[in-house]
């Protein structure tokens, strides 16, 4: 059934530089990150504080923490939306994907507002139940709950995707050598999907080391927290090089540990879908389907939305000026990101999944470093290469976009790369030996099969994209004002009818891309069995 | 082996080949536009846009110069200048922390000023060596609930606060940069050991830390925490935008001290800058009695250029008793932070 990867085959001269391209965009932080951490000392100022090391121990053990919760929690909403009746699953298909899009310091503003020992639902609980505070949320578990809503996406698009190509047949023929369904979903659908989780809650871990809403808002000190208030409590570029660098080394910790499993678990070429599968009928059981989206949504999407509506009614006065303008310029700029990222991922993807080595490994690390490193990191870092290497470009759409683009990559490189893995190169090949030249295969061939890889990459980077912050401040033209820089002038001004309409058309925006891309109803509809 | 012909059909369409193409083309056109034009004035501003965007607008309508401004954190914009060095674009830095003038000052990167902008404000609201100018000040403040608590059982200075009756009601926002400010502050005053034991005290008090100062009013507010360290003109944002039953209140500390510092928001023209006449030019319009007023008006600031009135429902500066200090001293920010981090406040 699996056709083997052929080993002897090198990659074209073509496909190497542009790994060598991508890897030299990638590395332009770390780069920066010597030269100010070791000139300025700050390496070694971090590594002698015995603080650093309780800051490592927490974020290693939030990062664990969220990639687990969200896989936990990505996997069984995967296959209720993609193998089951259940009831209004194509609205939920894209709705379970929206958190992606709220920014983590808008989602732990409103969870802190609700949960907090004297937020709103104690408020509520208290004439019922007479407690007067609620246990603290703030430290590990707010931190945690929020960062697990907001990333759970990850694993779920990616589980989706997969269960989306799947081949049917391998579960029927587990079934018609006896296997319960226990037996079937451990021995042979958790394998097929063990790619989709792992690159999935990959995702989730290196976006937790970089945030710093959630950690700052909710209060649990990691890298991130720790390298923002160098930089904003004492303008201390080189100490916060230094735990950046340590931050970079975490992240290689986390790849490292994804491999460690990918290693044991890649699923075979060829286990690609042939048939499609029949949805499971939930019966009685749909309640809980729906408790378990609804349970999720709430918290991390009607919580917030509301929390923002309420702001808007209490201060409408002036919430909607300058919004189309700035909806504008977030689109152009998030739609060029995504583009471009996701062009840049398909090398990456093809080196890494095609031509493994430890060149391809190490082109895969340097490209998930970006992405580990805080917004503002990336920015100071751009900004220095632009002003000293190419200051025609600096503060121009085409560095934010570059910014953007080594911030998030990892995230297009996921989703082409798990598209990539059970497709059979030998198409390429036959393509070749009935003539076709280089663009017409990769326009006829790969790219319609990389199709589903590509559109998920590309709303990735998007959705991101939309709420990044720090390096659109830093990097965007001047006056180039998007809706989150909008939403943090107002929330910065106490204007929070303004705040809340930016972060609301943020919201609609990124919902009406999703209904664009993920088209939740498959075009062939499988029968009830 | 599966027929390879049998592989579905994507679930969307790809992305255009042209659509990437045309995206390669935008981005290097948009590379291509040179650097700003020499007329024009650019300004990194860690202040509002709501506020400081109409006062730009009446500056360039007023002497036609074209101004860009480019918004940011406080902080990250003083950073974002260091990061650029001798490159840097902007001409002037318009901020609203003292210690992040005075560090942009120490790194030499702000130009002394004339006499006619730094003689607008009285001595102690600039820098003494003359390259930053305040133009509006922030009292900090005691922040208080309405409902649990009244302005006599209030303490009357910041040692108050390390009282064991205020154990687990009150908060603060130790990584908050107007925070800082007042504890290097109280390093200056009162020398560092005192400062340690005055941190080392509240800490024993189980202070509920947050991220920023609209946190702690909402906190305050909502009754999470009864009594708050914070600045003074938040509260009047919070009271239009919830009106009178909003259940916080302030008052400045009865016994002065450095519970009582007014920090400033102020500019200075970057040392680098292209167009350092309309730079100046520009603080002096901040500085005008137009632009004052508008500031006492719409930010509940106080105005420093002396006799323009502060509003009404603001206590005057006559009533408050601030410390006797330099504020450009208070750009020690680092020896505070480390203090900060070695009693495990942040």
């Amino acid at each position: 059934m699996s056709v083997p990867v052929p080993r002897v085959r090198l990659p074209s001269r073509r496909l190497r530089a542009a790994g060598i391209v991508v890897a030299a965009m990638c590395l332009l932080p770390l780069v920066y990150l010597a030269g100010r951490a070791v000139a300025g000392g700050g390496l070694f100022d971090v590594l002698l504080r015995e603080r650093s090391f309780g800051i490592a121990g927490r974020t290693l053990l939030l990062t664990a923490a969220v990639a687990l919760g969200s896989a936990g929690l990505g996997l069984p909403l995967a296959w209720l939306t993609a193998r089951t009746d259940l009831p209004g699953r194509r609205i939920l298909t894209g709705l379970l994907a929206l958190p992606l899009a709220v920014p983590s310091y808008v989602a732990a503003f409103t969870v802190a507002t609700a949960l907090g020992p004297r937020g709103l639902l104690q408020r509520a609980l208290e004439p019922l139940t007479g407690w007067e505070r609620l246990p603290e949320i703030y430290g590990f578990p707010g931190a945690f709950l929020v960062l697990v809503l907001l990333n759970y996406p990850y694993v779920y698009l990616a589980a989706r995707a997969r269960f989306a190509v799947m081949d049917a047949s391998l579960e029927d023929a587990a079934r018609v050598l006896g296997a319960g369904r226990w037996r079937r979903f451990r021995r042979v659908t958790l394998p097929l999907l063990s790619t989709a989780l792992l690159s999935g809650g990959l995702l989730a871990a290196l976006y937790t080391l970089s945030d710093f809403g959630a950690v700052s808002l909710l209060r649990y000190e990691t890298f991130t927290w720790a390298i923002y208030n160098q930089v904003r409590g004492s303008l201390d570029r080189h100490t916060a090089a230094g735990l950046a660098l340590l931050l970079v080394f975490a992240t290689l910790l986390v790849l490292a540990a994804a491999s460690r499993f990918e290693g044991a678990s890649r699923p075979s070429p060829g286990a690609v879908q042939a048939r499609p599968p029949r949805l499971h009928r939930l019966g009685g059981w749909k309640w809980a389907g729906l408790a378990l989206a609804s349970g999720v949504l709430l918290p991390a999407l009607v919580l917030p939305v509301g929390v923002c509506l309420y702001w808007l009614i209490q201060a409408p006065a002036g919430a909607g000026t300058g919004l189309f303008a700035a909806l504008g310029r977030t689109g152009l700029v998030s739609l060029l990101a995504a583009v471009a990222t996701t062009a840049l991922a398909i090398p990456v993807a093809f080196l890494t999944v095609r031509f493994p080595s430890k060149r391809s490994s190490a082109l895969r690390a340097i490209s998930h470093i970006g992405f580990g490193l805080p917004g503002l990191v990336v920015g100071l870092s751009l900004v220095f290469f632009a002003v000293n290497v190419a200051p025609f470009l600096y503060q121009t759409l085409a560095l934010l976009v570059f910014a953007y683009a080594v911030h998030m990559l990892p995230q297009a490189i996921a989703p082409v790369e798990a598209t990539l893995g059970p497709l059979s190169p030998r198409l390429d090949d036959a393509a070749r030996s009935l003539g076709a030249r280089w663009l017409r295969r990769h326009w006829r061939i790969t790219l319609p099969l990389l199709g589903p890889g590509l559109a998920s990459g590309l709303a990735l980077v998007f959705l991101t994209s939309v709420k990044e912050l720090p390096a659109t401040l830093m990097l965007a033209p001047t006056g180039y004002s998007t809706l989150a820089t909008t939403v943090w002038s107002a929330a910065e001004n106490v204007e929070l009818g303004r705040a809340a309409a930016a972060s609301l058309v943020l919201l609609l925006f990124c919902a009406a891309t999703l209904l664009v891309v993920l088209r939740p109803g498959r075009p062939l509809r499988p029968a009830v069995r | 082996m599966k027929p390879i012909f049998n592989i579905e059909k994507p679930l969307s369409a790809p992305p255009s080949g042209r659509l990437a193409a045309a995206a390669i083309v935008l981005i290097a056109a948009t590379g291509c536009t040179g650097p700003p034009e020499p007329e024009t004035l650019t300004i990194y501003c860690g202040r509002g846009e709501s506020l400081v965007g109409p006062v730009v607008e009446a500056f360039q309508a007023e002497t036609g110069i074209q101004v860009e401004i480019r918004y940011g954190g406080t902080a990250d914009l003083a950073a974002q200048i260091l990061e650029e060095g001798d490159q840097s674009p902007a001409d002037v830095y318009y901020g609203q922390d003292a210690g992040a003038l005075g560090q942009l000052a120490s790194e030499g990167r702000l130009n002394p000023l004339p006499d006619s902008i730094l003689d607008r404000v009285p001595a102690r609201f600039r820098d003494p060596d003359g390259r930053w100018v305040g133009t509006t000040g922030r009292a900090r403040v005691f922040v208080y609930n309405t409902e649990l608590l009244t302005p006599e059982e209030l303490p009357d200075t910041i040692q108050g606060f390390t009282d064991p009756r205020w154990k687990g009601r009150i908060g603060w926002a130790p990584t908050n940069g107007s925070f800082q400010a007042f504890v290097t502050a109280v390093r200056l005053l009162e020398g560092e050991e005192a400062a340690r034991n005055w941190l080392e005290g509240v800490l024993a008090n189980d202070p509920v830390a947050y991220p920023n100062n609209s946190a702690i009013y909402q906190a305050v507010a909502d009754g999470e925490v009864e009594l708050a360290l914070s600045n003074h003109y938040y509260l009047f944002r919070f009271l239009v935008q919830h009106g009178d039953e909003f259940a916080a209140r302030t008052v400045s500390p009865r016994g002065g001290g450095a519970g009582g510092l007014i920090n400033i928001s102020g500019g200075g023209v970057v040392n680098t800058a292209a167009n350092p006449e309309a730079g100046e030019r520009f603080l002096a319009y901040l500085l005008t009695e137009a632009v004052q007023e508008r500031f006492a008006g719409e930010t509940y600031e106080y105005p420093l250029v002396p006799g323009i009135a502060t509003d009404p429902a603001v206590t005057p500066l006559s009533e408050i008793s601030p410390p006797d200090l330099e504020l450009g001293d208070l750009d020690d920010l680092r020896g505070t932070l480390d203090l900060l981090r070695e009693v495990g406040a942040i």
